[in-house]
């Protein structure tokens, strides 16, 4: 048996991309330089920013903080009780889902040493490791709505995790997910808990709608001031936190996106925050292979369009995204002004 | 084609490599004024010998490797001292005799500036090169992130790990948890060891493939620019490998039981080697040297599950752990005898009454008086263990001496590695829970490295240098 890991993203606020296919990469070819001689190496390295790029500070970023509040299911301990989600029809952005076409994996994580509630914390602020991990199993169902506890595998290797299901035991995650990606498609979350004396052996998991609440600030920061007609260069090599106020990794970054909004304002953004893509009346997006610059003419809209540059009108948005986070809500977004 | 042929190939196919030769950006100048137009530098100082035509080239392919050239008037040898500062600190492996040279810069960090020089030595002289700078380029998305506390280890310089989950890679990281080196890797592969070569060429892959179809097995080979990559198919090789000195590598086999065995459609292990030539030989069988009808393990589909494996080249012994019998053997290379069998359901050596059992283990390292395992121990225990045995080879005796249970306890599921270093401090590597530790012999964290959520780790290589001596 090979050493699978446990993997999870909730918040699929957004899609997430996991970069190009592009893996040239290629950057800091920057020949050897004797002494003094300074090392300016093509923009995109950690260090000086870009020429003529605009700069991106954390003035400009939007504040997030999300809270989880999943479903938590009191159940018989050591008895092998059965989960569905027949009546799962909206996830946890409150967005459709077909319980049947949509769920294609079903994982469960325990976290020994965590409360249901410190789970929800870490995962909404990305300050879990892999060391808070005890436990991962999961179980593609098919066609199925429901399966028992011990119809979760340690990828193909029976578990039978039902004899560990007793009070005590830590925080016991199930997390619902459209994909086989590892880290990427998680539509619901629901935790069981083993308690002593309770007799009920199954848990109906149900709409997702009440599962996430989010609190967003776009308005507040600095807009990005760009020029009219381009599309321009971006340099984030100033940024040091994320939009929830962890240190900003630049590693992390796999994505960069530009929305337009012809009547949208960014309150009537702020409010819908989970439906910013659906919203956007012009998306183009990028992948991002490495480095802390980045040249927007890459950006394309859905049909392979280039982005045309920055145009006056309307409520333009400006995302970093990290497609293998926790919690895909972007790391960076703020507010651009074309003028 | 051999695995040796192959590193030949790729050694001669390196000097083509990833540049193209052309002047790098932005060209070299030498700090005197004087510049030969070509991006590189007659950096020659007041040194008998001249160093000419020094290039650097930051590889497009990792970006933290810099390649540097050089050529001298007569025949040399050289090396290139190397650091973050202009005190350097590192060495590369001396050059063959000749008058064109190169050699890779590896162990740098991204987005940093590298501090070079270039000494040659010739008949009866020496020269060296100006001082000279490259910054290496900037690590591409998606990498596993790692963070650190603790004080730098003193042990090691640096760990090849390779990570599973959110991204699939081998990094080779500092002790300060930055990554100097990388490989982004498809999941398919299902990659179960990465090694360093001993002659500090390649990165080495023992990749399983999927575990529904193990016939794809095989090995790799990646030039430490990432220019080139060679596979050689190893059909069924799983969980482990080992190189030896010489180039060879084995590799634990998963096996169908022969035609007339009680237990046909079951699997169990071999020892096969890939020697440099290209050619497969069996060392050891479980089905040739293990009684099964002794060891209840006919419920198990594979029914040793070898899962980790060493080599010692002064007795040319291997050691392998089997984790379905919670056996470590160890075998004969040249007979493909075994010589004697440890712990489990096959043990041979006489514990103290009382002694917790190793169970379900992983990795393992003899030591000169016994031996290190990683206990994962079953999952109803509930926690794993390192575990040092005193051990008598000849009056097979065993007696627990030490063990080490993290605070608060983990249970790894899957993998696990130890490593005792030479000032008696051992690394404990909690692989399926992303974290690697180093401890005392009174269990005192003294570093420890962490992934993020969604990231596990294999076994682990530990390394205090990256350059033959």
């Amino acid at each position: 048996m090979s050493a699978e890991p446990a993997a999870l993203a909730l918040f699929l606020l957004l899609a997430c991309g996991t970069g190009s296919d592009d893996d040239s990469g290629a950057t800091g070819d920057g020949g050897a330089t004797g002494d003094g001689g300074g090392g300016a190496d093509g923009g995109t390295d950690g260090g000086a920013p870009t020429d003529g790029a605009v700069l991106l500070t954390d003035a400009h970023n939007y504040s997030f903080s999300g809270v989880l509040d999943g479903p938590s299911f009191p159940l018989a301990e050591l008895a092998d009780s059965t989960i569905s989600w027949g009546g799962l029809t909206e996830d946890l952005q409150c967005h459709a889902l077909d319980p049947v076409a949509d769920i294609d994996n079903v994982a469960l994580m325990v976290f020994p040493y965590l409360t249901e509630q410190e789970v929800e914390q870490g995962l909404s602020t990305d300050t879990l490791e892999q060391v808070d991990v005890a436990v991962y199993l999961s179980v593609e169902p098919g066609d199925a709505t429901e399966i028992h506890l011990s119809d979760l595998t340690f990828f193909g290797t029976q578990a039978d995790i039902q004899t560990e299901f007793e009070a005590g035991s830590g925080a016991w995650l199930v997390v619902f997910t459209t994909g086989d990606t590892v880290g990427v498609g998680s539509r619901m979350i629901a935790f069981l808990t083993p308690t002593p004396g309770e007799t009920a052996t199954h848990a109906e998991v149900t709409d997702g709608c009440e599962v996430l609440d989010v609190d967003v600030s776009i308005d507040h920061a600095e807009p990005v001031l760009v020029d009219e007609g381009e599309a321009g260069a971006l340099d984030w090599s100033g940024l040091t936190l994320t939009a929830q106020g962890q240190p900003f990794e630049p590693l992390s970054v796999s994505e960069i996106l530009v929305a337009r909004y012809d009547t949208q304002t960014v309150a009537d953004l702020e409010a819908r925050f989970l439906d910013i893509e659906l919203l956007a009346d012009g998306l183009w997006t990028m992948p991002h292979q490495s480095g802390t610059s980045a040249d927007l003419s890459g950006l394309v809209d859905a049909q392979g369009a280039p982005f045309p540059g920055w145009q006056a009108g309307g409520t333009w948005l400006l995302a970093l995204r990290c497609g293998t986070c926790p919690n895909p809500a972007p790391l960076f977004l703020a507010v651009v002004q074309p003028g | 084609m051999s695995p040796l042929a192959i590193a030949l190939l790729l050694a001669c196919a390196d000097k083509g490599g990833d540049d193209s030769g052309s002047p790098a950006d932005g060209g070299a100048t030498d700090g005197g004024g004087t510049t030969d137009g070509g991006g590189t530098t007659d950096g020659g100082t007041a040194s008998e010998l001249q160093v000419l035509d020094v290039t650097a080239t930051v590889s497009e392919h990792v970006v933290t490797v810099v390649r540097v050239s050089w050529t001298t008037a007569e025949e040399t040898t050289g090396w290139v001292e190397f650091g973050e500062t202009s005190a350097y600190g590192l060495t590369t492996a001396t050059t063959a005799a000749g008058t064109t040279h190169e050699a890779l810069l590896v162990g740098m960090p991204a987005d940093t500036e590298v501090h070079f020089r270039v000494h040659v030595e010739g008949a009866g002289s020496s020269g060296q090169s100006e001082a000279l700078t490259i910054t290496t380029g900037s690590l591409p998305s998606g990498l596993p992130t790692f963070s650190v506390t603790g004080d730098p280890a003193t042990q090691w310089s640096y760990q090849v790990i390779p990570t599973q989950g959110t991204s699939y890679a081998v990094v080779m990281v500092d002790a300060q948890g930055r990554i100097v080196w990388y490989d982004q890797l498809p999941a398919e592969g299902n990659l179960m060891r990465a090694v360093l070569s001993h002659d500090r060429q390649h990165m080495i892959y023992c990749l399983a493939g999927p575990q529904n179809d193990l016939a794809s097995g095989s090995v790799e080979w990646v030039s430490l620019d990432g220019a080139e990559r060679t596979n050689v198919p190893f059909p069924y090789i799983d969980h482990d490998m080992v190189e030896l000195p010489d180039g060879t590598i084995t590799g634990i086999v998963v096996t169908q039981a022969p035609e007339g065995s009680p237990y046909v459609g079951k699997t169990a292990d071999r020892l096969v080697e890939l020697s440099p030539d290209g050619t497969l030989r069996e060392i050891w069988s479980a089905w040739d040297q293990v009684d099964f009808s002794k060891a209840h393990v006919d419920h198990e589909f594979n029914m040793t599950h070898g899962n980790g494996l060493d080599y010692d080249p002064v007795e040319d012994v291997y050691y392998m752990s089997a984790k379905a019998l919670g056996t470590i053997f160890k075998i004969d290379r040249a007979t493909g005898e075994t010589i004697w069998q440890l712990n489990g359901m096959l043990n041979q050596f006489a514990f103290p009454k009382g002694t917790e059992i190793v169970q379900m283990q992983h990795q393992f390292q003899l030591l000169p008086d016994g031996i290190l395992i990683f206990d994962n121990g079953p999952q109803d225990r509930g926690y794993s263990r390192v575990v040092e045995l005193e051990l008598d080879q000849d009056a097979l005796t065993a007696e627990q001496t030490w063990e080490y249970i993290r605070d608060p306890s983990v249970y790894v599921f899957a993998k696990g590695d130890v490593h005792r270093f030479d000032d008696g401090t051992t690394q404990v590597v909690w692989s399926a829970s992303g974290e690697i530790q180093n401890v005392d012999d009174a269990g005192t964290v003294h570093w420890q490295l962490n992934t993020e959520l969604g990231q596990a780790i294999t076994f682990v290589q530990v390394l205090d240098n990256l350059y033959v001596r």
